[in-house]
């Protein structure tokens, strides 16, 4: 038996889209038809489809890709390492394809190479740089430090040029989940999308240090002091989906109806350049 | 007695709290009885708030507390680094000898 999905050509756009299950009842065999993809392919579905073939792959299972049959689409595809099968050259919009992290180290990496092409090779985002890096390095560490998953965490990183120039970056791990580890300290906190809003707060930490929980507050501190036009962070995680955009002063954060239960802790950050 | 330790040796970044923790051993080490060391952040694009608290405010504490007994300064520092750096100190209010 044969499990088959159908990407649709507009699905890759909002990267939230297609259900890429992590199941056991899956068969045995499973193959993804990305042949009608068009452009743009959201860092996040780029993300969300290697853990599903990683995940599925490392299960035994065989798992074929058909690739884009546009050229274009295919080129993108293949430089974003979607299939860790499957190399391709570098793409101009591709910042960081997406990159498996189980140790610290890959972090270290990543976040220096994020920050380098920012500001070294891609002119009309560089003033990103730095809010770039601090994104990376302290969402990407936490997904390691208390994701706890074996697949590891998964990044991406891409330059959006219209209507704004863009960096988008998506952070994938299938951990315990921001809420749970939230309420390791507040269990009182029984809402998941508010145990997330509360966890984006400044020294609020899942440990018992007192001089933990800096991650997202100095994300959104580089944020505000950068040349930005827009900050927006979404962060999926269990029943929770909460919104913060850093537009002038302060974060503004709304909590929203998630649409499903969601294994893990997946963030999509938007920054938008003047 | 005076000893530098270059921040660049470790990457153009530094971006983990357990990379803050190995770099901090290593220059406790490394510095043996020097009076002040002072952290060289010259080459360094940026440093995280993990890295930032447990490298320099941490080291910072230890000072105060009188577990490390050398003095630190902090130079080379970009504007984003140094920011970084004070926020650091600031958020675990150490009053240590640092220098910038």
């Amino acid at each position: 038996m044969v499990w088959v999905k159908e990407i649709t050509p507009s699905s890759a756009r909002d990267g939230w889209r297609d259900d890429f299950p992590l199941s056991h009842e899956l068969p045995d065999q499973i193959e993804v038809d990305c042949g009608r993809l068009r452009p743009p392919i959201h860092p996040m579905f780029a993300v969300r489809l290697r853990m599903f073939i990683e995940w599925h792959r490392g299960a035994g299972r065989e798992v074929r890709i058909t690739l884009p049959k546009d050229s274009r689409t295919r080129h993108v595809f293949e430089a974003m390492s979607i299939d860790p099968a499957i190399t391709a050259p570098p793409e101009d919009d591709t910042i960081m394809p997406v990159t498996c992290m189980r140790e610290f180290l890959e972090v270290e990496k990543v976040a220096e190479r994020t920050q380098e092409i920012l500001e070294y090779q891609l002119q009309n985002v560089s003033p990103l740089g730095h809010a770039a890096f601090m994104a990376v390095s302290e969402l990407c560490a936490n997904a390691i430090d208390h994701g706890e998953n074996d697949l590891g965490a998964f990044a991406a990183v891409r330059r959006v040029v219209e209507p704004r120039p863009q960096v988008t970056i998506a952070i994938g791990d299938l951990g315990m989940g921001v809420p749970e580890h939230i309420r390791r300290r507040y269990p009182e906190w029984s809402d998941d999308g508010w145990a997330i809003a509360y966890a984006t707060r400044e020294s609020v930490s899942g440990t018992n240090d007192p001089h933990r929980g800096v991650g997202f507050s100095s994300v959104f501190e580089a944020a505000l002091r950068s040349s930005l036009h827009a900050g927006r962070m979404d962060v999926l995680s269990a029943n929770g989906f909460c919104r913060i955009q850093t537009v002038q002063e302060s974060p503004k954060i709304e909590v929203l109806p998630a649409t499903r239960f969601r294994r893990g802790t997946w963030i999509t950050y938007d920054l938008v350049s003047v | 007695m005076a000893y530098r330790y270059a921040l660049a040796e470790h990457g153009k970044t530094l971006a983990t709290r357990p990379l803050g923790q190995e770099l901090r051993t290593d220059l406790v080490q490394r510095a043996g009885r020097a009076e002040i060391v002072a952290l060289d952040f010259s080459g360094i694009l940026s440093t995280s708030h993990s890295f930032a608290d447990e490298f320099v405010a941490r080291l910072a504490e230890e000072i105060e507390t009188g577990e490390v007994t050398f003095v630190i300064n902090i130079s080379g520092a970009s504007p984003d680094v140094e920011r970084v750096v004070l926020k650091a100190l600031e958020r675990r209010r150490v009053d240590a000898p640092v220098l910038l």
